[in-house]
Formats: C-alpha cells, structure tokens, sequence
C-alpha cells in the first residue's frame, strides 16, 4: 500500500469543553486539531515553556503525548460493538480526587508525594483505585513494553516530549520498572496517574477517536522493529483480527488463530493461522475496514476517503480481489463507518 | 543471601510466555463482553419515589411474606386438594358446599400468590431502580471475575516459573482488570488492594544475626471462669520488628461457647514481661483458637532489645517464667545451593500440592492437570522429555489422571520422598506430643523462617514457623510470591512428610505435615526447598505430653 495509513480515515469531530467554552476538536489525515486554537503550535510551545494551556491545547498534547502507547490498545476497543463507559468526568475525578492532585498536571513532578490515601468509597472511586494499580504497575512492562519511541510523531507529540523533557517532569522508565506505594516515590506514581488521566481524557472523546487513536499507536508501531514489544503487539492485533475474522466465517473468535507478521503486508492466511502486520490494525481495522459486506478485507491499497480500493477475501481459501469501497457515513465521534462496496 | 535466581528460561520462550499471557487476556475480555452482566444496584439519579420505594417496599414484602408464613402448610394442603379434585369429574355437590371449596381454595390460593408476589414486587422494584440509573458503570464479577482470577493465576504461574517477571506479570493482570473496568464488566477491588499486596511484599526479612530464637517447652496454666488454660510456651522469638513466645495449648470446655467467650479466652491470655533492665511489656495474643485448642503467640510490645540478659514472661494469671536471652545459641540450618531450572521447580511445586491434597483427603478426588502445565507445554517451556514432566505425570497416573496434556509423557520413577508420602498415607501411628524447637533459616528469597515448635498426632504433624517477607495469608495470591519455599520433612525412620499450609496470620503459619512421624523417630529432618538450593536442618525430637 503506498497510501498513508489514515487514507481511509474521514475526519471526526467532537465537542470539548475548554474554560468556559465548548471548543471543536477535529481528527483530519493522521492529525488532531483544535479548531478554534489557529495558533495551537504556538500555544503548546508557549504551554511548554510554563504557560497555561487551555485545555484543548492540552489534549493536542496528551494525543501526541500518547500516540505510541501500548496501553491504548490494552484499553481501547477491539471491535465496533466493544463501547467504553468511560467519560471525562473520570479523567478529572482521578487528576482532583487523590491527595496532592489539585488540577491538571502538566509538571506532575512537583505534586507532593503521600501516596496512601484514604477515599470515599464511591464506584468512582474504586474505579480510580484500580486504576491507581494499573498505574503502579503499568511500565513493568513498559507501554506495553520496551523503548517507547518507534517513530517519527506527530509535532503535538514533538513539542510535548520538549515540554516534558524541558520540564524534567517526564521519566521514561525502563524495561522491569515498577511502580511502587511508598513514601517518597509519589511523583513518579503522580506521573503515571496523570499520564493515565490524559489516556482515560482521550478515550472519553467517543469511539471514533478511540479507533483513531489506536491506529495511531499501531501505525507508529508498524514502521519500527517490535523488539520487546512483541507479544503487545501481536496481543492487540488478535485482539482486533481474531473478531472479524470470526464474524467473517461465522465462527467463535477463539478458534481464529492469530500471528504477528514481521513484514508490512496485509492480511494473510498461513496453515490454520492468520498472520498480519500491526499496520492491519491502523490502516484496515481502525478505519472500519475489516469486514465489508461479507469480503474480509486484507488491506487497503489505495484510499483517498470516502473511497478506498482494498483487497478483501469473499470466502475462506480464496484470492484477495480488488474492490472499489465507499464509506457513507459522517464525522460526529458517535457514527460508526459504514463502508459499502461500490464497484467489485 | 541464599536463592538469588536469575531468569533461566531463554529469551524464545519467555517472549512466547508473554505472548500466550496476552493473548489469554484478549480471550478473558471478549468473554466477559460475550456475556455482560446486570448492573449492579445504585440509586444514582432515580427519581425520589423510586428511591423511597427502593428503600421501603422489599423489608415490607418480607414482612407481609413472612406474616403469611405460617400458613403456608394449611394453603398448600387446600391447594393440593383442590387440584385433586378439579382433576376429575366431581360428584354432583350441594350449592353451599361447592360456593364453601371455592371460597377456601379461592383464598388459600390468594395467600399464596400474595406472599409470593410481596416479595417479588419487592426485588421488580429494585430492578427498576436499578435499569434506571445512569448507564454504565460497573457489574457484578460474573465471567469477568472468572476470567480475570484464571488470568492471574497463570500469570502468577509464569512469573513463579521465571517465564515473565513479577512486575510484568502484576502489570498485565492490572491491564485486563483496567480494560474490564472501562467497559463497566468488573467491580474493582477496592482502595486498599493495590496498597496491601505492596506491604505483604515489602515486608523485608532481617539478617541472621539479628533473629533470636530460644526453645522454651515450658507448661503454663492460668486459671479462667471456665477452668484452667493449659499452654505449652513453644518458643521465644526477637527480632528488630517482632518479639514473640509462640505457644499451643487447650482451652476448658465453656457452656454455651460462641463469640463473647472467645473473647474472654483472648483477654486472658494477654501477658506481661520485664527484663534484666527493669523494663516492662505488654503482650498480647495472636493466631488462632477454636473451641477447645489454641495456637498462637503472645507478641510484645515494645519490642525488647536482643541484648537482655534474661526476660520473665508472665501470662493471665500465671506465675512468671524467666528466659535466659544471654549466650543462647539458636540452632541455623544449612544452606546448599542447587540450581535446578525454575521451570522444573514450579511442575514440581504443583506435582507437590497434588500429592499433598491427595495425602490429605486421600484418595476421592481423581487428581487433575493443573491449568498451568499445559501453557508451559505450549510455550516450549516444557516438553514431553521435561524430567519434571515425566515425575508429574508419573504421579498424575498413580492418582487416577488420564489428559491429554500428560499423555505423550512416559512415566518414570517417583522421587523417593513422593513414593514414601504415598505408601504411608494410611498411616495413623504418630505419637501424641509436642516438641519444643527454635531453628532459624538463611534467608530464602527475601523470606526467613524461624520454626517454633513442633506438634505431633496419630494422623499428622503441624510445624510452626514464623517469618519475614511472607505474603500474607488470606491475600489474593500475586506473581512469583506462590510457592517458594516448599518444606518436606523426613524422620529417621525413613519416613517423609510433606508440608502443606494449615492456617496462620500474617507472618505465623502452620505447616500441616503427612503422613504422621513415624512412633519410633527420634530426630526429624526438615528441608526448605527454594529455587535455587535448599535449607536442611536436622532436629531432635523431645516429645513433650500435648496440652
């Protein structure tokens, strides 16, 4: 495919609150937007620098920031019936709920540290109490695993690592790191509690950012050796693959046998395996692409949205053909793609 | 330290390890989106009245059920009758006398439907309520709680094996509980989960020579409302952050029993101590006690130093007795390295716990593969040559288990101590008693050990130890904290024994030994098994009569 891997992606749109304003955000060619910030490049350098950062500027930061994070793809969904209950007010109860957090963290490194606190017994709070673990434990295996930085980012994710970097707020642990309850080692967990409210902010954002961005992660992975990160990855991909293809052939997902392929190429049968590239995942799979009218589809060979030419299987044993695939369906964050056949 | 094993399993299969890992917890999550549970309840934002009757109409249908209770027998008789007789043809009847069967058959069914209905009125309302509050938001565990606790026991499997780290492995548990609970399909643990299995695992473990350990065998009898509690002080024990006297004892028959005399029992049982220094303590009782035995310590506060001549330890109403702390010469076990692999240790730990339920409950359950072994087979981390394999599934034959994952793996010959273990576990000849012992272990993988004591009956033993860097008991098991050490013993009559837990707190265990010790022993050699080497003492038996 010599089309990049968003090509099949239409934009997507949703409304944020910043300060007392309802802001768009708009997802467009590979990029997240803050529509109503025109010089949002500026206002995330001058954020870096110590600056306020409206919030939409904040989130540009935190998508870039998360672009390459393998906890997306633990998190985010496997299919488009696979809906998230989380919403933004979860992200703000984990920032302002927990001792030491008083707002948004954009140098959590100088939030106090006192780490064991006592909280209301709420489900809200359970659910930051596991999420609390989660971020304890989440860099043993670091964003999945490994070195964490595959590829070239987006320039949110460039002027967020200057931030963090310049900001000395941002600790990149590595492989067999914990987190850990104790005295003294709270900002690294305030780190990691924050970094994991921008994840939940991002997720909150609907279902159409939440594929966005993990194709996101999947493309940046995909064009860099796997290392460590290899049984994540293959992990995320059979966590898409294997449903589609078990909705293709009618089957239970856990018969579908999946396996990470080394190259670039789409979608293959192999024995009893399917093997596929993580790139499945960004160019095919996050665009809605996977099953299209009955055709398995294998990979996108050209895509200028709504149109896409893909190679799709129509029945198990097969030649991937060419079909000409259309989407018909809009940009709000809630509308699922509906592709459609339009020339076999 | 002793047991500082490194990862044996090559870069291959633990990648692989990973990988089955992940892939699993993509199975556990589309199972439990495969069958999304009802929302638990929570008024959330349901209206006032629905609330109020949330709150108000389920204790009301209990109440009018049970006010009709009583005349359930009479309702049913009536019901009963009438269904015989509506099934055939009645006798032609007078008026009076059909109008009377309707009316009692009429009313005895009503009663019936009421009750029932109260109740269930009660339990619609609260579906109600509950289908009426905001979206989302979690479930009862259900499959996802069956999932996430299969996940995390493999997990645990693999780090135990070294096929994943421990905090990986915490990490990936952590990350299908967190993809649960985003979709609202798990009710998370609660605060305090994380906090706790950090504290069990943090509890470091004190040198050596910081451990005193004293044998004691000293009968004690402090008279109560009930008659006189006979205890066998065991052991005293200080270490920086714990001085206790373990002791096991019998306590009087109390009519009436229950909780407030457990109670009275623990408040008598609180003692005192003062040293050489003038210095005095408190102690009080931990462990645990049923109605008639009681094992346990007495732990002091403050800690006294380690460098007292002499302690008296005073408990209820006993006349004191006096530890001699000074020159006191614990007796240390042994430490010998054997670097066997991990992955063999981990199939023989389970082959283990096997021979240990079998000897235990003997032989009504057909034994079954554990989940583990098949994932190891199917990571390349074991094969059908593994020797570990062919001992277990040896054993897995001997015990009635025919699977798949074993069948393609010759037998070979059981380990000596397996076969001893499994030719006397009918034996009830063990002497009645118990014998005092302080033995301090070289620390095992961050944990120590000091055994207190040892009590002997016809059909087993229990050793008591104590310990440092022990997951506490009663916690969710977490990875690489399951079996190390394991501890078997063997008397000199040849006779093995093979430990299993029997209960205990958080640092005090009771390890229940099968089969009994042979009448005839006289010493008794007991092994701490780590991953990489072993701790072996050897201890005489001076059997002391049993409180």
């Amino acid at each position: 495919m010599t089309a990049p891997w968003w090509a099949a992606f239409g934009p997507a749109e949703t409304t944020w609150c910043c300060g007392d304003q309802q802001h768009q955000l708009r997802w467009e060619a590979g990029r997240l937007a803050a529509v109503d910030h025109p010089e949002a490049e500026g206002e995330l350098v001058l954020g870096a620098l110590g600056g306020d950062q409206p919030e939409c500027i904040r989130l540009l930061r935190a998508w870039g920031e998360h672009c390459d994070d393998l906890d997306v793809l633990m998190l985010g969904p496997r299919s488009a019936t696979d809906a998230l209950t989380v919403d933004s007010r979860d992200a703000e109860r984990l920032r302002t709920e927990w001792p030491g957090r008083t707002g948004h963290a954009p140098l959590p490194g100088l939030a106090p540290g006192g780490v064991i606190p006592g909280m209301p017994l709420t489900w809200g709070s359970l659910w930051f109490g596991t999420l609390r673990s989660f971020a304890m434990n989440a860099r043993g295996l670091p964003r999945g695993t490994g070195p964490h930085r595959p590829g070239p980012a987006p320039v949110g994710a460039r002027v967020a690592r200057l931030h963090t970097t310049y900001a000395g707020a941002f600790l990149s642990p590595g492989p067999g790191r914990t987190r850990a309850l104790l005295p003294g080692m709270g900002h690294e967990l305030d780190r990691e509690l924050a970094r994991r409210a921008e994840l939940l902010e991002l997720l909150a954002l609907g279902p159409a950012f939440q594929f966005r961005l993990c194709a996101t992660v999947a493309a940046a992975w995909s064009e860099h050796d796997p290392a460590t990160a290899r049984p994540a990855l293959a992990a995320a991909l059979a966590g898409r693959l294997a449903p589609a293809v078990a909705a293709w052939l009618h089957v239970s997902p856990d018969k579908v046998r999946v396996s990470l392929a080394e190259d670039p190429d789409g979608l293959v049968r192999d024995g009893d395996q399917w093997r596929a590239g993580i790139r499945w995942v960004a160019a095919v799979w996050g665009a809605g692409l996977a099953v299209i009218d009955g055709h398995l589809v294998t990979d996108v060979t050209h895509a200028d949205f709504p149109n896409a030419d893909v190679l799709a299987l129509e029945a198990p044993g097969g030649e991937p053909t060419v079909l000409a695939v259309q989407c018909q369906s809009g940009t709000r964050s809630s509308q699922r793609p509906r592709w459609r056949i339009v020339r076999p | 330290m002793a047991g500082g094993g490194q990862p044996q399993a090559d870069g291959d299969v633990r990648e692989r390890a990973e990988t089955y890992l992940r892939l699993l917890a993509e199975t556990e999550l589309r199972r439990a989106l495969g069958s999304r549970a009802i929302s638990r309840p929570a008024l959330g934002t349901a209206s006032l009245p629905l609330r109020a009757a949330y709150q108000v109409l389920p204790p009301a249908a209990a109440l009018a059920g049970r006010a009709v209770r009583p005349l359930d027998p009479l309702v049913r008789r009536v019901l009963a009758t009438r269904e015989r007789v509506q099934g055939r043809a009645l006798p032609a009847a007078s008026p009076a006398a059909r109008w009377t069967f309707g009316a009692v058959s009429g009313l005895a069914s009503a009663v019936s439907t009421s009750a029932d209905a109260a109740e269930r009125a009660g339990w619609q309302i609260r579906r109600i309520v509950r289908s009426r509050q905001a979206p989302g938001r979690f479930h009862g565990p259900g499959p996802a709680g069956a999932g996430l606790d299969r996940f995390g026991r493999l997990a645990s499997d693999f780090a135990t094996a070294e096929l994943i780290d421990p905090a990986g492995a915490g990490s990936l548990v952590d990350g299908l509980e967190s993809a649960l609970e985003a979709r609202s399909l798990f009710e998370p643990r609660g605060p305090g989960w994380a906090m706790r299995r950090r504290i069990g695992q943090r509890r470091g473990s004190p040198r050596a020579g910081q451990v005193v350990a004293i044998p004691l065998g000293w009968p004690v009898t402090t008279p109560s409302e009930g008659g006189q509690i006979q205890v066998m002080l065991l052991a005293l024990i200080l270490a920086p952050d714990r001085a206790e006297v373990t002791l096991t004892g019998r306590l009087p028959a109390v009519a009436g029993g229950g909780a407030r005399q457990l109670h009275r029992r623990f408040e008598l049982l609180s003692g005192s101590a003062a040293d050489d220094r003038g210095a005095t303590y408190q102690a009080r009782l931990t462990g645990g006690w049923d109605e008639s035995r009681i094992d346990g310590a007495l732990s002091f506060h403050p800690i006294p130093p380690a460098q007292l001549r002499w302690l008296d330890v005073k408990i209820g109403g006993s006349d004191p007795v006096r530890v001699q702390l000074a020159g006191s010469q614990p007796i240390t076990a042994a430490w010998v390295d054997e670097h066997a692999s991990l992955v063999e240790r981990f199939i023989d730990s389970r082959a283990e716990r096997l021979l240990s339920h079998h000897s235990r409950h003997g032989a009504v359950d057909v034994a079954v593969v554990p989940e583990a072994i098949a994932a190891l087979r199917e990571v390349g981390a074991a094969g059908p040559d593994t020797p570990a394999l062919l001992r277990l599934a040896t054993l897995l034959r001997r015990l009635g288990c025919d699977s798949p994952v074993i069948r393609d793996v010759p037998s070979a010959d059981l380990p000596e101590s397996w076969a001893s273990v499994m030719d006397n576990q009918d034996a009830s000849d063990g002497p009645s008693g118990v014998s005092p012992l302080a033995v301090v272990f070289p620390e095992i993988h961050g944990t120590r050990w000091v055994l207190t004591g040892l009590r002997s009956e016809p059909d087993s033993a229990s050793l008591r130890l104590i310990g440092w860097g022990w997951p506490a008991h009663g916690w969710p098991v977490l990875p690489g904290e399951t079996t190390w050490p394991s501890v078997w013993a063997r008397d000199d009559a040849g006779r093995w024994h093979i430990a299993a837990a029997n209960g205990g707190g958080h640092a005090d265990v009771t390890l229940r030994l099968t089969p009994p010790i042979h009448p005839r022993a006289t010493s008794l050699e007991i092994t701490l098994l780590g991953k990489s080497g072993q701790a072996i003492v050897r201890v005489p038996l001076a059997w002391q009569a049993a409180p």
